[in-house]
């Protein structure tokens, strides 16, 4: 039985609702639907289970999460979430690779956090950045708020003549707008503004009013988090909304997550941390990690993976704060990339500029020339409405038109989304199959004559990473180190050995930068030696249980008994 | 008998008692008095916020906010007997006594009298110490370990000494109930002795003595957003900041009450008054901040004889990566308000012993072992003379099941130690508290309508100049850092029932006239705006002068 | 030359603790120690001097007990500067006062019996003899340093033959120098207002050399006299032992004294190589003078950046010192240094070395209580030169005073007229340098010497001494054995003695080793324990009294052998030294 869902579509909430109650229904051995929390609305926040459930408990696995739409208005993460649900459902079985990802790990799916935002960015022409809850300000401000004044259900630009404006019209094309040179006078030129009424208008002065929906749930994590004053959108203390704390419970609860990939839009880069240190300042265990594993994630995205203090602030010097990942990373040790999918501009024929001040050497003329060529090319024009004639209330005769914002600019257009999700997907399925797995190898009792045994195990780590996934989780006491514990049987004794043995971490295969092309001892220990004395009566059964908060649980049951 | 009529400031009440006595007074004085819940305990107790003004002059929002809060810290009781014992004053000496009059008439005074409710109900009714909440932290389970327990069921958890030959312990020579460290020459006979907490060991396999494991480590003080780091970094921190719904319940208050501008934490003991920051030396912080920090200090010492100290000199010692402390240094750091955690009950002090208070801990490592020792005998005398001699209990046998004949002795570690004993000491303690907070609240700033002028320039216009004052010593803004955390946006002037044509002064936004923040006592305490304004001969103008810390102010003006 | 033991004893009664003794006389003594007592002493030269003398060094321990480097050991050094000859006797008095009181002194029992005590008395041994030759000051060694030959300027040299290098003091208009209302024999510097003379010039006791046809000699041409050393140092002979160490060791424009390179001289590399190979050295003791100051780390950093767990232990180490010889224990950095400039911080010196690059307990004690036995305060450096004139003229009155009080008078050499051959009539007088200004008089010596002894035996025995205590045997079935065993220290200082000695890897940690012709099972044979508390652990913590310090470890292990037989337990290491213990595997505490 197939479940079939149309991705060359943004997704309304109840319509994803639906589609998850479909799939957890038609594949129950596999997924469980579950709500973490409610929005500031009252709207349930969805987690998409799943795991094989005949392989054990989703708690004994090591776990993955994937969540979506922490910004209201990036909805094609929703989409490539709810296609990672269908995805790894549908092949299960037939497909190797997700079988064993389905047998032997646990993934935790958020399609869509900001359900409240992203409901008012389907359904109205306003932008918003996350949650629907009126901040900083309660009240309305002076300034020039965006409404869609013509009613034509976008907001687009305006642009009002002025002789003393810094904008004028190309002569390449009628569309394109251009700044005017430093010594030109004696042309047409026009202010441009974002369509919209000013509140409390003077009748001269136009500055933009302050955000109605200033809240931003990604400056809201409990990492270098910093007030409104030094970080705009980070809310009144950390985790202080609904959505955040819902998710931060959540990650705080289930301890198996090692990491995952958190969507937003748009650029067509992979990102991670840090936010606030250079990669030079990160251990270099973890910083080997994040690129072998971004490097997977370049190839078959095609985007390239940056730290965001390296590759993406406007300015390292002034950090952004209180970032999802970051306060993954920093407090608890976990690997979240953060993809910004949808990469309009590479595609219009634009070069991956530095993404350090994205216009930076670029001619915008001709930077406009090439996403119209691309926009009549690709949409046949759709996505630019061309300048046409509007009465405005305080300005009089304005025009109106400009780039589509919600399903061009800010998010891949329907017939892209399925390619957007199904590459992405692809990558989160390889960070996946990195994670840790804890395995006993070898496990022998040693009769040593009159009932009392010699008991050897070893306890490996399959995974790529290790058993505390960063160094960084070491540091902050965030991982709890593996440990083996024993069940005596009936009337045993434990001669030597503890019954709880703390092993410590266990190393994976990810290798510190070093030169391994030289001669060298390039493998590392990744498993650990165990030995007990047991004296115990004959046939007794001795129980091994190996624990890893983020590796997973293994279990062994060894018989005693002298051989005769 | 109600709670209120039996009411004696001597005592630690009980949670049932002092929600009792909360609800008589809010009933007994309706119009001075509410009782809000603002929140919920781990455990599911109501934490309560009493909010004191005259109604009759304003309503609570319209007036300059002050706020007491006490037991963030469950064993710290002295600062909730004295927050109650303030809001009774205040209550029952209204329109007796004018301090108490004029707060209540002109100030909008909160206290949350216990936050840790959870906390404080254990530490009252059992031998157990903790430091904020019964919730099991930072491990929901209890691995093997020493665990500190009444063993010798009297009710206290004291120490207990143990005869060893590598002992680091040993009798003082004048006082036999004395324990002073065995020297390095100390090679003689002795008896030496080693001293463990009164406790027992879960899991013992019978050979060494395992380190002291306290399980219910979280610390609310540490679980506020300003520097806050997680549990691996600063023990007692909680998963994330404000996790607790104890620790949120103050802070919401705190943020919603936007007319608080300053606020003293109670907590126990040393006998000093500490201001932020405790992170960094007073050469980072602003200079009018640091200056208003000093001088309210001062009133504080004159009132109660504790000195005042910034948290970094008195807790910063060498080796020791800053302390970090709560809520405090978030009412500061992220809100600007004047905010000071005031340590009671200075047993040291009072001994005549050295305390952190007076030199700091730098001061106290560097005390040589002679004056350690002359301390520990000078707060034996205290106890003696006067504590009755219940505060030390003297070294008793005790056959311990696991580490075989020890003694059980040491100072009562709640009521000596940590707080006073009930009676005259806590009385003593709570008066001093309260004379200087009554004095801190009525610093905060004022405003007030001053001069008025206007004249007719004809055609129905008139110039009105308007004097707004600010009548209290600390500035409107209380602090630079109110100002740049955007906590105090200056202070708005509305002019209605008149068209105004023109204005002088302040600047317009949102349909309100903005002349920025008043200085404090000074010459500098009032600010003139005039405006230009059409009406007609006798028709009433409304003037209305507000500020989110200096309360709101409202004027006719009758045009001639 | 061996001795009979009748020489030796006669040697050893000629013996004072009241006498500064030349090399040779040293050398004899140390001899007849060791030839008298050849289970406590014994002797060996580390290496010889430039001039070929030998770098004696006893090593203290009763040999009945173990050898010495099976124990804890205490490493005491003295005269890294040449002219510092108390320090040389201190440490030659000790080896007396251990040698015989042994088996009559607990203490000096305990500590032979349990722990070894290296001694090196004398390392610039030819400084000193230069030192005791001529009047003029050594640093360390008798090598023309930095400077190769003969300079130009005055050189400080004893014009009137009286043993001595003084002052001379010059009357001229111009004159800095006046003659002090309160005391004639005392110059105090002259006062902007002071008008009325006779006002005087001060120089080094010397003559002015100038270059001459025949080379650089005495010879002046009545001009300016320039190149006053500015005391009566040599400063041609400026090589100084305390700064050739390799921590933070800087070339000598940037630190005078520190060599052309690390361990540059014998005499300081042979106490290196020494150290290198006994990692069972974990407390030091090296004498300089003077001060009367007992100095601990850090020379370079403030105590607020050094660990804090040594920083405790120097405290209360320190306070025993105090207790001990009313010398008060300070932080290089913050009470012997000039100014706080990084520049100017001296480096390359012993206790640096022993300290941040060996993790050695290590003091620097500077004997000698001068000035300060006369009164003066005693003051952090930096503020000495914040003080005012008159604070100086009455600190100069104090030792006045006590120089006639206790010495007659005899410290100060009163001014004198004499001839120079180069200036004329002159007046020379001053402070006896070397006797009073460098080193006590010898009546005073003695104490000197009793006092800073008493100290470290009571810092040797603070030292980590690990002993086996309980064993568990235990059969598990029919020759089937469980072994536990505790691992105790004795000692007030934990096994690594400092923590920096861990980061640093400069000790190992503690291991226990079965050794049985059984089968160990179970566990390895020899395991690791890491570290083992002493009792002072517990004076770390400030905060009322804590959770005692356990200073006891237990390890276990199972052994298939058969009834009967032993087993041997063995605990090693460097610093808590070696001990082993056997056990028969009969069921019963062995």
């Amino acid at each position: 039985m197939t479940i079939s869902i149309d991705f060359a579509k943004y997704h309304r909430y109840d319509e994803l609702v639906q589609h998850l109650q479909e799939l957890a229904g038609a594949y129950q051995g596999l997924s469980r639907l579950y709500s973490i929390g409610k929005t500031y609305e009252g709207r349930e926040i969805y987690c998409f289970e799943i795991t094989n459930h005949d392989t054990g408990d989703h708690n004994d696995k090591p776990g993955y999460y994937i969540d979506a739409n922490l910004h209201a208005g990036e909805v094609t993460g929703t989409t490539c979430a709810l296609y990672t649900i269908w995805y790894m459902l549908t092949r299960y079985g037939s497909d190797e690779e997700i079988t064993r990802l389905v047998d032997t790990t646990s993934f935790y799916i958020l399609p869509r956090i900001t359900a409240d935002g992203a409901e008012l960015y389907l359904t109205t022409p306003y932008f918003l950045r996350s949650s629907v809850r009126p901040y900083p300000f309660e009240e309305q401000q002076d300034g020039l708020y965006p409404e869609d004044i013509d009613g034509n259900g976008l907001i687009l630009q305006m642009r009002i003549p002025d002789p003393d404006g810094e904008w004028k019209i190309s002569t390449k094309d009628p569309r394109l707008m251009i700044p005017r040179l430093p010594h030109e006078y004696g042309g047409r030129y026009y202010r441009l503004y974002l369509e919209g009424l000013v509140h409390n208008y003077d009748g001269v002065t136009v500055t933009p009013a302050p955000n109605k929906f200033g809240l931003d749930l990604n400056r809201q994590f409990p990492a270098e988090w910093a007030p409104e004053v030094k970080q705009a959108g980070a809310g009144p203390y950390p985790l202080s909304e609904p959505e955040t704390r819902a998710v931060a419970e959540f990650l705080l609860g289930q301890k198996n997550i090692i990491g995952g990939q958190s969507y937003h839009t748009t650029t067509g880069i992979i990102l991670r941390p840090s936010s606030s240190r250079p990669d030079k300042k990160m251990n270099p265990k973890d910083r080997a990690a994040w690129t072998a594993i971004g490097k997977l994630g370049e190839e078959l995205t095609g985007y390239p993976c940056v730290s965001v203090n390296d590759g993406f602030a406007y300015n390292p010097e002034i950090p952004l704060r209180g970032g999802f990942f970051d306060w993954t990373y920093d407090n608890l040790g976990l690997m979240v990339y953060s993809t910004e999918l949808w990469d309009l501009r590479v595609r219009a024929g634009q070069d991956r500029v530095p993404f350090l001040n994205p216009w930076k050497d670029q001619d915008p003329e001709e930077e406009g020339l090439k996403m119209l060529a691309w926009n009549d090319r690709e949409l046949s024009g759709d996505g630019f409405v061309d300048w046409y004639d509007f009465e405005h209330p305080q300005f009089g005769k304005v025009q109106l038109g400009g780039w589509r914002m919600k399903d061009l600019l800010q998010n891949a257009p329907p017939r892209f989304l399925k390619a957007e999700a199904h590459k992405n997907c692809l990558f989160t399925l390889k960070h996946a199959g990195a994670v840790p797995r804890l395995a006993i190898d070898k496990a022998v009792a040693e009769h040593l004559g009159d009932g009392v045994y010699r008991v050897e195990i070893v306890v490996k780590n399959k995974g790529y990473l290790p058993t505390n996934v960063t160094e960084q989780a070491k540091q902050v006491k965030a991982a709890k180190p593996v440990t083996v514990e024993l069940t005596l049987p009936e009337g045993a004794e434990l001669v030597l050995g503890k019954v709880k043995e703390e092993v410590g971490h266990l190393d994976g295969r990810v290798m510190a930068p070093g030169l391994n092309f030289y001669p060298s001892n390039a493998s590392t220990p990744r498993e650990k030696r165990l030995e007990w004395i047991v004296k115990a009566p004959n046939g007794g059964d001795l129980s091994i249980q190996a624990t890893s908060e983020k590796a997973g649980k293994q279990f062994t049951i060894l018989s005693l008994r002298a051989e005769v | 008998m109600s709670q209120l009529a039996k009411f004696d400031p001597g005592r630690y009440l009980r949670y049932a008692e002092m929600t009792e006595l909360l609800q008589e007074l809010a009933a007994a004085y309706p119009g001075l008095c509410t009782l809000e819940e603002i929140g919920r305990s781990h455990e599911g107790r109501s934490i309560w916020a009493v909010t004191l003004t005259n109604a009759a002059t304003g309503p609570a929002s319209e007036k300059p906010g002050y706020l007491i809060d006490a037991n963030t810290h469950a064993g710290e009781v002295t600062g909730g007997a004295a927050a109650l014992y303030s809001v009774h004053y205040l209550l029952t000496q209204y329109g007796k006594d004018p301090i108490a009059t004029e707060i209540l008439d002109s100030r909008a005074f909160y206290a949350v009298p216990r936050i840790a409710v959870d906390g404080v109900e254990l530490y009252l009714t059992s031998p157990t110490m903790l430091r904020s909440s019964p919730k099991r932290y930072p491990l929901a389970e209890e691995p093997p370990g020493f665990y500190a327990k009444d063993m010798d069921g009297n009710g206290q958890i004291l120490q207990m000494r143990v005869v060893h030959p590598d002992g680091d312990w040993k009798v003082d020579t004048e006082d036999p109930r004395l324990m002073v460290r065995r020297q390095p020459e100390d090679r003689g006979p002795g008896p030496y002795y080693r001293i463990f907490v009164e406790g027992e060991i879960e899991g013992w396999d019978g050979r060494a003595i395992p380190p002291v494991h306290r399980p219910m480590g979280l610390d609310f003080n540490r679980n506020y957003p300003a520097f806050w780091n997680p549990e691996g970094l600063q023990p007692g921190a909680g998963p994330y900041p404000l996790s607790e719904p104890e620790t949120r319940a103050l802070a919401t208050f705190l943020m919603e009450h936007k007319n608080i501008g300053a606020y003293v934490a109670y907590h126990t003991s040393g006998g000093v008054l500490l201001r932020p920051p405790s992170n960094r030396g007073d050469d980072k912080i602003g200079q009018a901040d640091l200056e208003g920090f000093k001088r309210i200090g001062e009133v504080c010492t004159r009132a109660t004889g504790y000195p005042c100290k910034s948290t970094y000199d008195a807790f910063n010692y060498p080796g020791q990566s800053a302390l970090v402390k709560g809520a405090d240094d978030w009412a500061y750091e992220f809100h600007g308000v004047q905010a000071y955690t005031f340590e009671l009950w200075d047993m040291d002090g009072r001994a005549g012993a050295h305390g952190y208070s007076q030199i700091g801990v730098k001061g106290l490592i560097k005390l040589s072992e002679a004056e350690v020792i002359e301390d520990g005998r000078k707060l034996l005398k205290f106890n003696d003379e006067a504590l009755g001699g219940k505060g030390f209990t003297n070294w008793t046998p005790f056959g311990h099941p696991q580490l075989g004949p020890v003694e059980i002795g040491g100072w009562d570690p709640k009521f000596a130690e940590q707080n006073p004993p009930e009676g005259a000491l806590l009385v003593d303690e709570v008066t001093r508290a309260a004379s200087f907070t009554f004095q801190h609240c009525l610093a905060t700033p004022r405003l007030a309508i001053g001069r008025i002028e206007v004249k007719s320039v004809g055609g129905g216009v008139y110039e009105m100049a308007v004097e707004v004052q600010n009548t209290g010593f600390l500035p409107t803004n209380v602090t630079e850092l109110a100002v740049q955390n955007k906590r105090s946006t200056g202070v708005k002037v509305t002019v209605e029932a008149a068209e105004v044509l023109a204005h002088r002064g302040g600047e317009r936004t949102n349909g309100r006239y903005v002349i920025g923040e008043i200085a404090g006592w000074g010459k500098d305490a009032a600010k003139w705006i005039s405006f230009v304004v059409r009406g007609s001969a006798g028709s009433k103008i409304r003037l209305t002068a507000a500020h989110e810390r200096a309360g709101t102010v409202r004027h006719e003006v009758t045009l001639p | 030359m061996t001795l009979t033991e009748s020489q030796a004893m006669e040697i050893l009664a000629g013996y004072r603790s009241d006498k500064y003794q030349r090399y040779s006389e040293i050398e004899a003594c140390l001899k007849a120690w060791a030839t008298l007592y050849p289970n406590l002493c014994r002797l060996e030269s580390l290496g010889q001097s430039p001039e070929g003398r030998e770098i004696y060094q006893v090593t203290l321990t009763n040999f009945a007990t173990g050898e010495d480097t099976a124990k804890p050991a205490y490493h005491i050094n003295g005269q890294h500067h040449a002219g510092e000859i108390t320090a040389g006797a201190v440490a030659i008095y000790t080896i007396h006062y251990l040698l015989s009181n042994y088996g009559t002194d607990t203490k000096v029992t305990e500590l032979l019996d349990s722990r070894a005590v290296y001694v090196l008395p004398r390392i610039a041994v030819d400084g000193a003899e230069w030192y005791f030759d001529h009047p003029q000051m050594v640093r360390s060694s008798p090598l023309m340093y930095p400077y190769p030959e003969e300079r130009e300027g005055l050189k400080p040299m004893d014009v009137n033959g009286d043993g001595r290098i003084l002052q001379m003091r010059i009357p001229h208009p111009q004159g800095d120098w006046k003659v002090s209302e309160k005391d004639p024999r005392l110059m105090v510097r002259r006062k902007p207002e002071d008008r009325t003379g006779p006002f005087y010039r001060i120089y080094t006791e010397g003559m002015v050399q100038q270059r001459t046809p025949a080379g650089i000699q005495p010879s002046y041409d009545g001009r300016a006299i320039t190149g006053d050393p500015g005391g009566p140092y040599a400063r041609e002979l400026g090589f100084d032992f305390n700064r050739n160490y390799p921590t933070n060791w800087k070339p000598q424009h940037r630190q005078a004294g520190s060599g052309r390179y690390p361990f540059d001289r014998p005499e300081v590399r042979a106490m290196a190589e020494f150290w290198l190979k006994h990692p069972n050295i974990g407390g030091a003791m090296s004498y300089h003078t003077r001060s009367g100051m007992n100095l601990r780390p850090s020379p370079l950093v403030g105590d607020d950046k050094m660990n804090p767990f040594d920083l405790a232990m120097y405290k209360q180490i320190g306070e025993v010192c105090t207790r001990l010889t009313g010398y008060p224990t300070v932080s290089v950095y913050e009470y012997f240094t000039f100014d706080y400039d990084p520049d100017h911080l001296d480096v390359g010196s012993w206790l640096e070395w022993a300290y941040d690059e060996r993790g050695v307990q290590g003091f620097e004690m500077e004997l000698w209580d001068w000035p300060y036995i006369s009164g003066v305060k005693k003051r952090p450096f930096k503020e000495l030169k914040n003080l005012s004139d008159a604070d100086r003229e009455a600190d100069a009155l104090l030792q006045l005073q006590w120089n006639d009080k206790e010495l007659d008078g005899a410290g100060f050499i009163n001014w004198h007229p004499f001839e120079h051959p180069q200036f004329g009539m002159v007046e020379i007088g001053g402070w006896e340098p070397k006797y009073l200004g460098q080193n006590p008089p010898e009546k005073l010596l003695h104490q000197e010497c009793h006092k800073n002894c008493l100290f470290t035996i009571e810092h040797a025995l603070s030292l980590p001494l690990l002993r086996i205590g309980e064993v568990r045997v235990k059969s598990v079935g029919s020759g089937i054995w469980s072994i536990a065993a505790q691992v105790c220290n004795h000692g007030y200082l934990p096994t690594n003695v400092t923590e920096v000695a861990v980061s640093l890897k400069a000790t190992k940690p503690v291991t226990a080793e079965l050794k049985s012709e059984g089968r160990i099972v179970g566990a390895k044979g020899k395991q690791e324990l890491g570290q083992v508390n002493g009792r002072g652990a517990g004076s770390t913590s400030f905060w009322g009294s804590n959770h005692s310090p356990v200073t006891e470890k237990w390890t276990e292990w199972v052994v298939v052998a058969p009834a009967g037989s032993s087993v041997e337990i063995v605990v090693e290491h460097d610093r808590g030294g070696k001990v082993s213990r056997t056990a028969r595997l009969n069921g019963v505490e062995g």
